[in-house]
């Protein structure tokens, strides 16, 4: 009985092989006219003083309509973008704006195995492409080729002009991918009467070092990773500056997403946006999920986030745990983890750096909570990892507006 | 391991009599895994030691740089592959990893922070260089190695009168070390930019002294703006070794002092090339003699490089040297297979977008050349030409120290290409 079950098994894994195969083989192109393909309908347009910009995100489906190949396969999402000038003066568009590693449409058409059609391709490709030159009164548009996001695609399109230069920031939702926090209704987490509004930052300090030290399983029983991060600032706020700063949406658990996680673990590729476990507190799971990927799916900065029951003069908090993956070992419960970096304050001050150096960063100050714990007796998270700490948690104020290094404040609550 | 293997040996019962072959050869693969991992298991259990020798100081300091700034002084050196293997025990470089030692004096009252993201945005942690290379050694060893990264990495705070110093780990880059330190205080940084060679590497353009090229009686002179004639009447292309081979269009022009164009395409994130990888790769010439010098950026996932190769030319605006160059693009067709990409010109303005998001350019002009292969007729010709371009030459004067786009002067020389093209 054992025998057939695994026979059938493996006739339909050579099937499904077989069907996957297939539906990957579309080697050559067959372009198709931009309008044919309805993507355009979440275009995102923007205006500026002359310039009109308009860019929309055609998604993995889309792109195989309207290319005939399976870009996205080959790590290549087109951008389509339209610039409209109606000022006195010729302008030119920088594609290393929108990706500094843009992939040119030479590039493209090779990925047609077929010579003839290769050719051709070519020719198409190189006319859809935008053109970087745009004259008085002229409205251009075409593809330009870059590196894949899933989720949300953010990227600026810089305008240089002889007297002044445009510069548009656009952040697009692309269809295909289950992400975590889109399911939740931040503004239905708690009642009104839960929340605490504190304006006085003695009694705010002192409620954010009164939290739990560290996150705790689903039966809250057992503690796991210290809560080292308070964000201050507003849901679309936070997400524009995590997309902005590089992190990647995390993929709700599907069983696709198992199958994708699965596969980037045994060739090592870049699975970005790879689910991660469920940790908790307030007594539920994180609310949002976020990775920054380093050089493969082994080593990647992960953070969670939770908003908290209390806002602080006027802006929502958030309270978290971020920890650097540095490899993967295995476990008894859960086969395989993430091993993480035992100095989880460079995971903290990486956060804090890095949103700085991206513009999102307001404010930072230091609060206690967690309880210093010397390298030489390490705490432990769920899955057994050693961590230690200077006990601190960073507390990063996250502006609506772009905010200069060197206007960024430091607010005196602890020394470092 | 062992459900792991049998899993597959199972998988391999299953194969149908045309594979026998393939199966031996599995279950031979399986055996080799078997020993293997019962090899890496015995080693586990005992382990080597950790051995490496102490910091020398003097011997970093020796080739250390120091910059200051108000009360912050910095002094920054890259220790090569053998010392660094030296000092932690370890072939870093063979891994990727290149450290950089800093030591930085707060002579200020305030406590400073240094940015190791300034250095290397995706810099290693000390302790994950420790993982990465645990196996094989004892469990003490592994605590050596853990203490040894640790105890050696750069501090972020340094408080006041106080000296911190240690090693960033950064990503190895092949030729010199272009690199950036900032260090704040509470509303104002202080911005080091360092440029250091590294021991154990020779760029190609080292063998050539520049000054001795010409002679001072063949240099011609011009007034900047009349440099637009000798630039406009150069030959459309480099040649190969005879003369009579063209090769590509020479589509960019560099214009500046020798240390400040170096500094400015290392800025843009340009990488010099080894006498040995240039001794690689097949020749370009003009002025009778092959390139001066060739840099390269590699695009990320390894999708293929832009590759700028140079020629000091015989004539100068005043203390101004200026270099005549080629821009191209390969793309990786398959493993190590790369082809050239027969656009030139979008490598040409992939080149001036590298330069202008490194804030290096002062001055930019276009020079109208000839059409040699335009567009319109390239997927018409019978015989295969290699490119395509619309002729035009920029021509840059570029800066060490950092120019924001606005700052940028266009220079009226021709107008672009393809302003008034549909």
């Amino acid at each position: 009985m054992t025998t057939v079950t695994h026979a059938r098994a493996a006739t339909c894994l050579v099937t499904a092989l077989f069907c996957v195969n297939l539906a990957g083989c579309a080697s050559s192109f067959d372009l198709q006219p931009v309008g044919s393909v309805p993507f355009r309908e979440r275009a995102v347009t923007q205006a500026e003083d002359g310039i009109r910009v308009t860019a929309a995100v055609p998604d993995k489906k889309e792109t195989r309509e309207l290319f005939g190949l399976s870009l996205y396969k080959k790590r290549v999402q087109p951008v389509w973008i339209e610039i409209e000038n109606t000022t006195d003066e010729p302008v030119g568009f920088l594609p290393f704006s929108v990706d500094a590693d843009y992939h040119t449409p030479m590039e493209i058409a090779s990925l047609s195995r077929r010579g003839s059609n290769r050719r051709e391709a070519e020719q198409q490709l190189f006319r859809n492409s935008v053109n970087m030159w745009i004259a008085p009164g002229q409205t251009r548009s075409g593809f330009i080729y870059t590196n894949p996001d899933e989720g949300t695609k953010a990227f600026n399109v810089d305008i240089v002009g002889d007297s002044r230069n445009w510069a548009f920031t656009f952040f697009i939702q692309v269809p295909g991918l289950a992400v975590d926090h889109y399911d939740v209704d931040f503004a239905a987490i708690y009642l009104p009467e839960e929340v605490t509004h504190f304006t006085d930052p003695a009694a705010f300090v002192r409620a954010l070092e009164e939290l739990p030290c560290c996150v705790v399983d689903s039966g809250g029983e057992n503690t796991g990773d210290p809560l080292n991060i308070v964000l201050i600032g507003n849901p679309k706020d936070i997400y524009y500056a995590v997309i902005r700063a590089g992190w990647d949406e995390t993929e709700t658990v599907t069983a696709t997403s198992g199958w994708k996680t699965a596969a980037s673990f045994f060739s090592g590729g870049a699975y970005r946006y790879s689910p991660v476990s469920s940790l908790y507190l307030f007594g539920r799971k994180q609310d949002v999920a976020l990775q920054r990927i380093r050089e493969n799916i082994h080593e990647r900065n992960h953070f969670r986030l939770w908003l908290a029951p209390m806002t602080f003069q006027g802006r929502a908090v958030w309270v978290g745990q971020i920890s650097r993956d540095i490899g993967v070992r295995f476990t008894m419960k859960t086969i395989t983890t993430h091993k993480i970096d035992p100095d989880v304050d460079e995971a903290r001050e990486f956060l804090a750096e890095n949103l700085a150096y991206s513009q999102v960063l307001e404010k930072f100050a230091y609060v206690g909570g967690v309880g210093e714990t010397p390298m030489d007796a390490p705490r432990g998270n769920l899955t057994g990892d050693p961590w230690f700490t200077d006990g601190r948690r960073v507390v990063l104020w996250i502006p609506s507006q772009l905010t200069d290094l060197n206007d960024i404040e430091r607010v005196d609550w602890t020394t470092p | 391991m062992i459900a792991f293997i049998r899993l597959h040996q199972k998988y391999g019962r299953l194969a149908s009599k045309p594979c026998q072959k393939k199966r031996m050869e599995n279950i031979r693969y399986y055996r080799l895994l078997t020993t293997l991992v019962i090899a890496a298991g015995l080693a586990a259990c005992g382990g080597r030691a950790y051995v490496y020798e102490p910091v020398d100081t003097d011997r970093i300091l020796a080739t250390a740089e120091t910059q200051s700034q108000g009360p912050i002084r910095v002094a920054a050196a890259v220790p090569g592959r053998e010392d660094t293997e030296r000092i932690f025990g370890i072939d870093l470089y063979d891994q990727g990893i290149q450290p950089v030692w800093l030591e930085i004096e707060n002579s200020s009252d305030r406590t400073v922070r240094y940015a190791p993201v300034s250095t290397d945005a995706e810099y290693f942690a000390p302790l994950e260089i420790a993982y990465m290379n645990r196996r094989g050694y004892s469990d003490e060893a592994q605590e050596a190695m853990n203490a040894r990264f640790h105890d050696l990495a750069m501090p972020r705070h340094i408080g006041p009168g106080e000296t911190g110093s240690g090693f960033v780990f950064t990503h190895a880059d092949p030729g010199a070390k272009g690199f950036n330190v900032d260090v704040f205080a509470v509303g104002k940084s202080a911005n080091f930019t360092f440029l250091l060679r590294v021991p154990g590497f020779e760029p190609d353009y080292a063998r050539i002294d520049m000054k001795s090229l010409y002679g001072d009686e063949e240099i011609v002179d011009y007034e900047t703006d009349a440099l637009q004639e000798p630039i406009r009447n150069l030959p459309c292309c480099s040649t190969g070794r005879n003369g009579e081979e063209s090769g590509e269009p020479l589509n960019i022009v560099l214009v500046g002092q020798g240390e400040e164009l170096l500094r400015a395409l290392l800025r843009s994130g340009w990488h010099e090339t080894s006498v040995e990888e240039a001794a690689g790769l097949t020749p370009q010439f003009l002025y009778g003699r092959e390139q001066d010098a060739i840099f390269r950026y590699e695009t990320i996932g390894g999708d293929g490089f832009y590759e700028l190769r140079f020629w000091k030319a015989p004539f100068r605006s005043g203390a101004d040297d200026v270099f005549v160059g080629q821009a191209r693009h390969f793309y990786r067709l398959i493993g190590n297979v790369t082809r050239l990409d027969a656009d030139v010109d979008n490598a040409r303005n992939f080149a001036i977008q590298k330069f202008l998001y490194g804030q290096t350019i002062k001055s930019i002009a276009w020079t109208v050349g000839e059409e040699v292969v335009p567009a319109s007729s390239f997927w018409d010709t019978v015989i295969r030409v290699s490119y395509f371009t619309d002729g035009y030459r920029i021509v840059l004067w570029l800066s060490a120290e950092p120019i924001s786009m606005l700052e940028m002067n266009i220079k009226r020389w021709d107008v672009p290409p393809k302003w008034l093209q549909q």
